[in-house]
């Protein structure tokens, strides 16, 4: 929780609210509109009272447009400040667009003949769409391009926020690359994208702050239903000054018009713009840009996610789980060879064969092992490993490339390698002298925590699909680890479309994440399509929401954004609709008793006279705004519960407050109204 | 020994329902594409079907109706409209120039323009709101305009259901069925043999059937007395199971010929319960979801227990007026309010009535409720003010479906999901139909009582002074908008004000809901089944049904406070008018 205030943003949020006084703006807001009125009307009250038949002192009618204006400014205020937080963070992004210069090339030429003399340096604005470009160690990328040649590691924190570095290469699904960042080694040939201001990021920013002063279908329809019941309530209210010229009273018009704000939704109507804004916020927050409010809210509504295996609910690293003896071999024997083949091996699956050997406390004679003897990987050999000085060859890789370069084939060595895949593991061959001495059993590891959220996500209601291209034995063995309700094994990425029309013929919402090309199409075509920021242009085109941090399991996080999106305007309406009942049991006989004394037998709060009553009641509708903005833009609290039980435990908290706090608050105000002397 | 008797009355009530529930479901179950089958021990009902057919069958070849054409929603709402709108100029005609139509022995005049529109309007609608009283109709007005359209009106409803479930069980197919294919189904399987079932007990409890006009009878004056008599158990029956509630006799079923004996009294008070509430019933089966059809039905009928209760408590107290009285003369009033009440029946089972007829769109009486105290008043007037919670056959459960689709809005959001109801999602054109509906009510029943309180033209009508007086003017445009019918009686409503006023609120209360729910019906049946999940909103939980009471009252219910406090609220805690 934080306290620092930032004034300026609240100056210009308070300048704001009067700007947005306009009637022309405020129309868009029908509740808040017919408060507007209201106070026109109560206002020519306050100088002109015989044009209503007002009866009560100039004081009253002008304490009752004070009070108006003000709900009118803690509305506006609740919008623009809501609008000013989600602008601030987009701003947050785009400072993150520095002055760059680029170095464009006279001509095209093969990346390693690029010479100092062929390129020139110039300011990045000058760069057009469809120039080559020159990057190497050290430059920052003038504009958002795709490699054309080349491969360079690239630091994207500036971002993503994700401080290693991610490689871009020509061709395939990692050659885009972003403005602003920074090229850490190698040098890459790119070819600009886009024109200045049209990079990805400058798009991207210009569609958040689009979006998210665009109505979405869900709150078109919630302010439908406000304003119907506005227009129910004022038949109520208007039909009640008639009524009154049968008992023979004249019905002030002020008190009408406290009764109609009192019963009108205005709570809800004054939050709905900010409960949106500070949604697509919270989403912005997570480092995602959506491109639409209508993704977020569907992201709330998903029925099912397609989750990739690797990168999503695996790491994508293989770990060294276990060393498997075959055949006659000692169990040293392989602990040694394992530890040694893998000495140098700078790979993951490596480093954890040797982290594996450490742990089980293998001692190597470290000086036989030198750098210049390592035996690196090759596409051809499919085998690493490494020779000691004596002679001995020690290497390891894939069982059937090791079976093939060993000179026997120990007995057991097939059955053991396969249940290893049986487990979802990937098995390795270790030789020593062309001998089969053992497997290493490597194991994709499940991200940190993923099984928890993917138990969230079945509380929520939502299915869980893998699609991966590993064998079905992995996908299997996976998919249980993790818990995931089905999957799709040896499944290629062309496929995704088919699976996503397929789960959507049933009805579904599906919500998908990707980052090639070849999965922008379903990207498309998903409810919600989450693309990677460091995927290609064309999924980031695809999908309505893009990730800064590349991180696929975000996908889940979007899901709780958008429930709590929907919960919370769900929640304040509820509040807002129970608030009515208060209103009917105070003012109603407040405004009636002149004609009816009866009725004051309804005072069940004993509160002080009709006129104080009134005023309470618009004091505290004036007042709740302004209490509940933090919750519009904190959003309700939200756990993964069955839908049974966050109903049971919304409508019990927010219509249960919404009955009695009006009632408590209310009687408050009227004891303090009269306690200060007001009345 | 009261709460036990309405125990066991309701416990009856349960088993009624479940019977012509189950029936009304298997009569429409090709038509609304039911997804259940018959229990056991209903089986017989497929016995029944081929003498049905054959009966409905010859009637469609008379009429030259092609019933396997299905129309979409627009088809469905102008064949209701041009049919009903037969009916109306039918009966117009038959009203207006009954003196010179057979079958008018006693030589009764025709109504009023005005007045035969009027009665037009009510019994095409389902209303039934009469401001005439039922001894003015000759006997061929009776039977072919006040019977025929009783059947007519009701089996019209009663088409709407089917249609409406279609809608929600479409996978993305606009049919919603054929109006007439519905309509005569109704009538032949469900109105007219069980109507015949109750008028055949009436006539049994000693209600007369019979074509003449009165009967005259030396009292034991020595004068002669003529008493009007005609097909009353017949018209009887049908203005009790059809939810239609208008009499033959002015004083309705309070009159010993259409309601003899308290028994008859009860068997009627059942029936008029339990056919709107079987529709309910009815929609369970079709969906496939029996429970949720119960649970529905127990979500109003919570709140009609507490009106009830408000309501008999209410009789259950002295009338204020007879107290007060200067005559000196003592009445024992320990078994409650007996002014307009009969003998027969007593307070309690008057008050039964009057809720149960205002809780449906029944309207008929067997006290006058203009003689209740205002406390007893309440329960009526909530009752109609929240459309009649269990509403008209038929419509009734399109109405509830109003109300469901509002609050199937606010709980989807309150659990984070778009709203959904029974695998269709409800987005804005749904939620702005329903809304509208709802709206409705209210403008109907608030701005013309408004019209008629400062003008004169309503207010010379009024029969008692002050609050009452109000109550009298607020409770017939109520009756009027929610399709009712009932009357508070004491106003003079026999003017042209009243007469046209009415008419109009009675149309518009009737075909523009009607308009909007098969709209939404339309748009429902276009969209894709969604599956339901762990996540999707259970309709069936405690939770929901306590937000759709909590929205009946709140929204249907106490909008109409500020009126109410005018009328019966003012009185009761004023203590008199």
């Amino acid at each position: 929780m934080k306290f620092d205030i930032d004034w300026e943003q609240q100056f210009t949020a308070i300048k704001q609210s009067f700007v947005k006084l306009d009637p022309m703006y405020l129309i868009k807001n029908p509740v808040m509109f017919v408060v507007e009125i209201c106070t026109i009307l109560t206002i020519i009250l306050t100088f002109y009272p015989p044009l209503f038949n007002g009866t009560e002192p100039t004081w009253y009618y002008a304490t009752i447009t004070l009070i108006l204006v003000f709900t009118l400014l803690f509305a506006n205020y609740a919008e623009s400040l809501a609008e000013l937080q989600g602008e601030a963070h987009a701003d947050s992004l785009k400072a993150l667009q520095v002055e760059t210069e680029g170095k464009r090339l006279k001509e095209d030429k093969p990346l390693e003949e690029i010479t100092e003399n062929d390129y020139d340096i110039l300011p990045s604005e000058e760069i057009k769409k469809g120039d080559l470009v020159f990057v190497s160690k050290g430059d920052l990328i003038p504009r958002d391009g795709s490699v054309v040649e080349g491969s360079a590691s690239v630091d994207e924190s500036a971002i993503t926020g994700e401080s290693e570095a991610v490689i871009r290469e020509s061709g395939g699904d990692r050659n885009s690359v972003t403005e602003g960042t920074e090229i850490l080694s190698d040098k890459l040939k790119i070819e600009v994208t886009a024109e200045l201001g049209e990079s990805f990021l400058d798009r991207m920013i210009g569609l958040v702050e689009t979006a998210s002063r665009q109505k979405t279908p869900n709150e078109i329809s919630m302010t439908l239903l406000l304003a119907s019941f506005t227009f129910i309530y004022m038949a109520a209210v208007v039909t009640m000054r008639f009524f009154g010229m049968y008992v023979e009273m004249n019905v002030d018009v002020a008190n009408l018009i406290a009764l109609l704000i009192g019963l009108m939704p205005t709570t809800i109507g004054a939050l709905l713009a900010s409960i949106r804004i500070a949604g697509m916020t919270r989403v912005t927050r997570e480092n995602i840009i959506a491109k639409s409010g209508k993704a977020v809210e569907s992201a709330g509504d998903l029925d099912t996610l397609i989750l990739d295996k690797t990168g999503t609910i695996t790491t994508g690293e293989r770990i060294a789980e276990n060393f498997i003896p075959v055949g006659n071999d000692n169990e040293e024997k392989l602990y040694e060879a394992c530890l040694q083949s893998s000495y140098f091996d700078e790979t993951p699956e490596g480093r954890s064969i040797v982290n594996l050997a450490n742990d089980k406390g293998i001692d190597v004679n470290e000086e036989e092992l030198t750098k210049d003897n390592f035996v690196e990987f090759s596409a051809e050999s499919r085998m690493s490993g490494i020779n000691l000085p004596d002679g001995t060859e020690i290497r390891k890789g894939a069982v059937e490339a090791v079976k093939e370069y060993a000179d026997n084939v120990p007995e057991g060595l097939t059955e053991k390698a396969n249940e290893i895949a049986d487990n979802g593991g990937t098995p390795l061959a270790v030789s020593v002298n062309k001998e089969i001495v053992g497997l290493i059993e490597l194991q994709d590891e499940l991200k940190l925590g993923i099984k928890e959220r993917i138990k969230e996500l079945q509380k929520m209601g939502v299915e869980t699909i893998m699609a991966t291209g590993d064998n079905e034995r992995t996908a299997r063995y996976v998919a249980e680890q993790a818990g995931i309700d089905k999957y799709y094994a040896e499944f290629k990425p062309e496929e995704k479309i088919a699976l996503v029309e397929k789960i959507q013929k049933q009805g579904k919402l599906i919500g998908m994440t990707g980052d090639g090309t070849n999965d922008a199409p379903a990207l498309a075509k998903a409810d919600v399509g989450l693309a990677m920021q460091a995927g290609t242009n064309a999924a980031k085109e695809a999908g309505n929401m893009v990730d800064l941090d590349s991180d696929p399991t975000k996908l889940i996080e979007v899901v709780a954004v958008g429930k709590q999106l929907l919960m919370t305007r769900g929640s304040l309406t509820t509040f807002s609709i129970a608030n009515d009942v208060s209103r009917y049991f105070a003012l109603v006989p407040a405004i009636f008793s002149a004609g009816i004394p009866g009725l004051q037998h309804l005072n069940i709060l004993n509160l002080y006279s009709p006129q104080s009553v009134v005023i309470a009641s618009l004091i505290y509708n004036s007042l709740i705004i302004p209490f509940l903005i933090p919750l519009a833009m904190k959003g309700v609290n939200y756990k993964a519960e069955s839908s049974a039980k966050l109903l049971r435990k919304n409508l019990f908290m927010y219509g249960g407050a919404g009955l009695i706090a009006p009632f408590i608050s209310i009687k408050i105000i009227d004891t303090l109204l009269v306690m200060l002397g007001v009345f | 020994m009261l709460i036990f008797s309405l125990l066991v009355f309701f416990i009856l009530l349960a088993i009624l329902i479940y019977i012509l529930g189950e029936y009304i479901a298997w009569i429409y179950r090709d038509e609304a594409t039911s997804k259940s089958s018959l229990p056991k021990w209903f089986k017989w009902f497929d016995k029944i079907e081929k003498p049905f057919s054959k009966i409905e069958n010859v009637i469609f070849k008379f009429l030259k109706l092609d019933i396997k054409k299905e129309t979409d929603w627009k088809g469905y709402l102008y064949s209701i409209l041009l049919f009903n709108f037969i009916l109306f100029v039918m009966l117009f005609l038959i009203f207006k120039f009954q003196n010179i139509l057979p079958l008018n022995t006693l030589n009764l005049e025709g109504m009023s323009w005005h007045q035969a529109f009027h009665t037009a309007s009510t019994f095409i609608t389902n209303t039934n709101q009469q401001h005439y009283g039922g001894e003015i109709l000759s006997t061929f007005s009776q039977l072919f305009g006040v019977g025929l359209a009783m059947f007519l009106s009701a089996a019209t409803g009663l088409a709407l259901a089917p249609a409406f479930t279609r809608g929600i069980l479409n996978q993305e197919n606009d049919k919603l069925g054929n109006f007439y294919k519905n309509l005569i189904k109704g009538a032949v399987r469900f109105l007219f043999p069980v109507s015949l079932i109750i008028g055949v007990f009436l006539v049994s409890q000693g209600a007369p059937q019979w074509f003449g006009g009165e009967i005259i009878v030396n009292t034991i004056e020595g004068i002669n007395q003529s008493i009007r008599i005609g097909p009353v158990a017949g018209i009887e029956a049908i203005k009790i199971l059809g939810t239609n509630g208008g009499g033959f006799f002015a004083a309705n079923a309070a009159h010993p010929f259409e309601n003899p004996t308290i028994l008859s009294n009860i068997i009627l008070n059942l029936f008029l319960l339990a056919s709107p509430i079987a529709i309910i019933y009815a929609f369970g089966i079709w969906i496939g979801k029996r429970r949720h059809g119960v649970i529905l039905i127990g979500a109003i009928f919570f709140i009609f227990v507490g009106l009830l209760t408000v309501s008999v408590y209410g009789e259950l107290q002295p009338n204020n007026g007879l107290q007060i009285s200067e005559s000196g003369q003592y009445i024992d009033q320990s078994i409650g309010n007996m002014e307009g009440k009969e003998v027969r029946f007593g307070p309690a089972l008057s008050a039964l009535w009057a809720v149960s007829t205002t809780s449906t769109t029944n309207g008929a009486v067997n006290s006058m409720h203009n003689s209740f105290n205002a406390t007893g008043t309440i329960g009526p007037f909530l009752a109609m003010a929240m459309n009649c919670l269990f509403n008209g056959i038929g419509v009734g459960l399109l109405n509830l479906m109003t109300y469901i689709i509002i609050c199937v809005f606010i709980a989807g959001l309150m659990i984070g999901r778009a709203p959904q109801y029974i695998g269709k999602r409800i987005e804005w054109r749904e939620v702005k139909i329903a809304a509208l509906i709802i709206l409705l009510l209210p403008v109907l029943v608030l701005l013309p009582t408004s019209w008629a309180v400062v003008t004169d033209m309503g207010k010379e009508a009024i029969n008692n002074p002050g609050f009452r007086g109000f109550a009298e003017i607020l409770y017939e445009m109520f009756s009027a908008a929610a399709n009712n019918g009932s009357g508070f009686e004491g106003l003079m409503d026999n003017t042209l004000f009243y007469n046209t006023l009415n008419g109009f609120i009675i149309l518009m209360g009737r075909y523009f809901p009607i308009f909007g729910q098969l709209l939404i019906a339309g748009y429902l049946a276009n969209k894709k089944i969604r599956p339901e999940t762990e996540g999707t909103l259970k309709v069936e939980n405690f939770s929901f049904l306590v937000l759709f009471v909590g929205v009946m009252i709140i929204i249907g219910g106490l909008i109409f406070m500020p009126a109410l406090a005018v009328g019966p609220i003012a009185e009761m805690l004023s203590g008199g008018m």
